[in-house]
């Protein structure tokens, strides 16, 4: 065993045992969990590309003390794409990134840093297709980025309760160190400053739950050097907004959730940029118990896409069980279908088939 | 005096705050209410505060209130295993006994001790004979509605059969004998056999009188209301100069038109009682035309005791369990199995009896495990494991504000919006899921040499 991995498990068994038996019903993690499994997705557009992914998730949550929560989280992926014939497949690990957030006073303002460690797998510039289709934000990819480069967050959240609501605002800042995205090509990259804003509201309403969140990111410029052209460039992404709304009540003797969010990623800087998009959801999903710990969590799901031509919409329905296996094991198998059209920048319609199956393992420690 | 209360809770919440264990404190009456209604409006979202509410309510007989609260609590806490229970509770408090059961299935579905899934469990027969006994007032009420109702096909009803005789110890037998011709009957692939449960449910509920029982009129108006297709009524009498002899007679009548359409007679001793009864179940499915099939004669000649004295306090059980007293119908199904151990439709009664007899002495706040008090305080869960609702607001922002793998990791496929921007994809415009990334361009907005 490398002392690098021997060295690891033995600090997350010193932090688990540190942790101690403490009450944690007010902590941020309340218990240390192992999940790992497999997520697939893939979708199928009559006129190509045709795309897959299987990635296999890899993560620990863990609360240190009662303040102090750490989640490390990484992904093996391998993605397919073909189009026209011709079919690229890209396998291999994903960043890692590792989370901590402490906890002020009584859980009314947190502090959380997270790192990215490029441990990504490089990519060839022939594979940035495949890449580009799974960074896709319509078609939410278990893993939409393989490699970016070491990266730095840092945020602070607060929570209050008002009259009969319960506020939550939270901001951060993302630094991105530059990197050579690329095997074969010498562009280096160095993405721009984040920065993000996010609010949030929900409060009891009668016998339902209804929340509500907003968030804003801008971004400074990317810098780009080494271009194969020659010479360096800038881009300058468009700032993104996040609305969400859901109402979540007791039916039957489980709950159902209504929720809609919507995503609006403006246009970036400069002549020719044509990437704007707007991505609207409206789904229901539920939590029903079957058998006496066993609970199904059905889904159904319409997506819309507007991007600056064209249009795309899903409609998809699915369900997950939530099935534990003695007091530290559970399992959660998953699948979903979906269905929907894409219109063409050409203004051609086509058909889309997608599809989507996980089996996730939860191991409380 | 509701200042000092509130004080109290106030204060009480303040020696919380800066603990980070759950405390539980005395269950809540109605006394707290005036305080816990202020401390709702002060935290409408604290979990806690609703639950202690709701309990307050149920204890002073507000239902309807009671019932809200306890709703609002399972919303904001999903998991919260004494709101359940007395959200049950209130339910059934309403008469609302279908929402009952769907609570207390709830309160089954979480994790729970073994003694507390008993409990519910006994709760749940309890209900069970509440539901027979509005589902027989339902069937009064609409009695004429039903009537006009086409029978279930094949559904038959049996009546406790009328004891004609000087022996009190054999009166009991009314029930054992429809409870044995119940079970013989079933035992019939065609046929479907109403509880005999129900049935007497539907009779206690009518209040007739003895001889009403074997009134075919009487029979086929309950059998309608019922809605079964026929309904078999019978006498069991001493047969006078010849003994310890009994003679048993029995009638299916026809509940839409109250004909008789079978009948059967059998007299022996009393000892050969058990003989008597499988000769006359057997006359009337020959006479309903019905043809067993060899499985279904040898399992109608199976007794399910030898023993007549057991059966006798077999049937006295059902007697006491028919009347609600549940303890004394577990101590004469106890009875019947020490006299006869292989009795097992006596010992599935014992038990049963006895879980209804200890849901009887249970009290709502030891069905709710809150018989040492309620957990309290600030958003306190009482499930391990669930957070307290500003928590989910401080994981939603944190989240949305710092998105990491660890924390996106879950069983949910979709659902959430794009929350980690792919950087160079987007940069270099590969990112547009219709082109499969052929298209890609650097949108360059300054170009320096």
């Amino acid at each position: 065993m490398r002392t690098s991995t021997r060295a690891a498990l033995a600090l997350v068994v010193a932090l688990a045992a540190a942790r101690g038996a403490q009450a944690q019903d007010d902590q941020l993690v309340t218990s240390t969990s192992f999940i790992t499994g497999i997520s697939a997705r893939g979708y199928s557009v009559d006129a190509g590309p045709n795309t897959r992914q299987f990635a296999f998730p890899i993560a620990l949550v863990m609360p240190v003390n009662e303040r102090l929560s750490v989640d490390v989280g990484t992904y093996f992926a391998s993605t397919r794409s073909e189009v026209s014939g011709a079919a690229t497949t890209v396998s291999g690990l994903t960043d890692t990134q590792v989370r901590g957030s402490y906890v002020f006073g009584r859980d009314a303002l947190v502090a959380t840093v997270m790192v990215n460690l490029p441990t990504g797998k490089k990519q060839t510039t022939a594979e940035s297709g495949v890449l580009g289709v799974a960074a896709a934000n319509f078609l939410s990819f278990p893993v939409n980025s393989y490699r970016t480069g070491l990266s730095v967050t840092g945020g602070l959240a607060v929570a209050t309760t008002a009259g009969s609501w319960n506020l939550g605002l939270a901001g951060s800042l993302r630094m991105s160190g530059e990197y050579t995205p690329f095997t074969d090509d010498n562009l280096t990259y160095s993405p721009g400053t984040e920065g993000r804003i996010k609010v949030a509201a929900d409060r009891t309403l009668g016998t339902s739950r209804l929340a509500a969140g907003f968030t804003f990111s801008t971004f400074g410029n990317d810098d780009f050097a080494n271009l194969s052209g020659g010479g360096n460039g800038t881009y300058q992404p468009g700032n993104r907004y996040i609305g969400e709304l859901s109402l979540s009540f007791l039916a039957g003797n489980g709950t159902l959730t209504g929720y809609a969010w919507d995503f609006y990623r403006q246009k970036a800087g400069g002549a020719g940029s044509t990437n704007q998009e707007n991505i609207f959801s409206l789904g229901a999903s539920g939590s029903w118990p079957m058998g006496r710990n066993m609970r199904l969590e059905p889904l159904l799901e319409a997506r819309f896409w507007s991007p600056d031509q064209g249009s795309g919409s899903l409609f998809g329905g699915g369900a997950a069980l939530q099935i534990p296996m003695g007091e530290k094991i559970t399992i959660s198998p998953a699948a979903r279908f979906d269905f929907g059209k894409y219109e063409f920048t050409d203004g051609s319609n086509h058909n889309i088939t997608g599809w989507g199956a996980s089996l996730f393992i939860r191991y409380e420690i | 005096m509701i200042r000092m209360r509130a004080l109290a809770l106030a204060g009480f919440a303040a020696v919380v705050s800066g603990c980070a264990h759950s405390v539980q404190t005395p269950a809540p009456t109605p006394a707290d209410i005036p305080a816990l209604e202020a401390a709702r409006q002060q935290r409408p979202n604290d979990a806690s505060v609703l639950t202690r509410l709701g309990i307050a309510y149920f204890d002073a007989k507000d239902y309807t209130k009671a019932r809200d609260a306890l709703r609002a609590t399972l919303v904001v806490e999903p998991t919260s295993y004494a709101a359940a229970v007395y959200l049950g509770l209130s339910y059934e408090e309403l008469g609302n006994l279908d929402s009952a059961r769907v609570s207390y299935g709830r309160a089954g579905a979480m994790r729970i001790t073994s003694g507390q899934r008993e409990e519910l469990t006994a709760r749940l027969t309890l209900l069970t004979r509440k539901e027979l006994q509005q589902d027989a007032r339902n069937a009064l009420a609409q009695e004429a509605v039903l009537t006009q109702s086409a029978p279930v096909e094949n559904t038959i009803a049996v009546f406790p059969f009328r004891y004609r005789g000087a022996n009190e110890e054999l009166r009991p037998l009314e029930r054992g004998l429809s409870q044995l011709i119940v079970t013989d009957l079933s035992k019939v692939a065609r046929l479907r056999l109403l509880e005999r449960e129900r049935v007497q449910a539907l009779l206690d509920e009518m209040q007739l009188t003895d001889s009403g029982r074997v009134q075919t009129a009487t029979g086929a108006r309950s059998g309608r209301m019922l809605r079964a297709a026929s309904v078999v009524q019978g006498t069991l009498q001493d047969q006078p100069g010849n003994g310890s002899q009994l003679r048993l007679d029995a009638n299916v009548v026809n509940a839409t038109n109250a004909s008789v359409t079978a009948t059967g007679a059998a007299t022996d001793r009393l000892q050969q009682l058990f003989e008597v009864e499988k000769t006359v179940v057997l006359q009337l499915l020959q006479k309903m035309g019905i043809t067993l099939s060899a499985a279904e004669r040898r399992a109608i000649s199976e007794r399910p005791t030898a023993d007549l004295q057991a059966f006798l306090a077999y049937s006295r059980g059902l007697e006491a369990e028919d009347r609600g007293d549940y303890q004394a119908a577990a101590e004469q199904f106890s009875a019947a199995v020490a006299r006869d151990p292989n009795f097992r439709t006596a010992k599935d009664k014992q038990a049963q009896n006895q879980r209804m007899a200890a849901a009887i002495g249970t009290t709502p706040a030891q069905l709710a495990g809150i018989q040492g008090g309620v957990p309290t305080g600030s958003d306190r869960p009482q499930q391990p494991g669930t957070p307290a609702p500003r928590v989910v607001t401080l994981r939603n922002v944190i989240t949305g504000s710092i998105p990491s793998h660890g924390g996106l990791i879950t069983g949910q496929v979709g659902g959430q919006p794009p929350l980690q921007r792919p950087p160079l994809p987007e940069a270099i415009q590969t990112d547009d899921p219709r082109t499969g990334g052929l298209t890609g361009q650097i949108i360059i907005i300054i170009t320096r040499p």
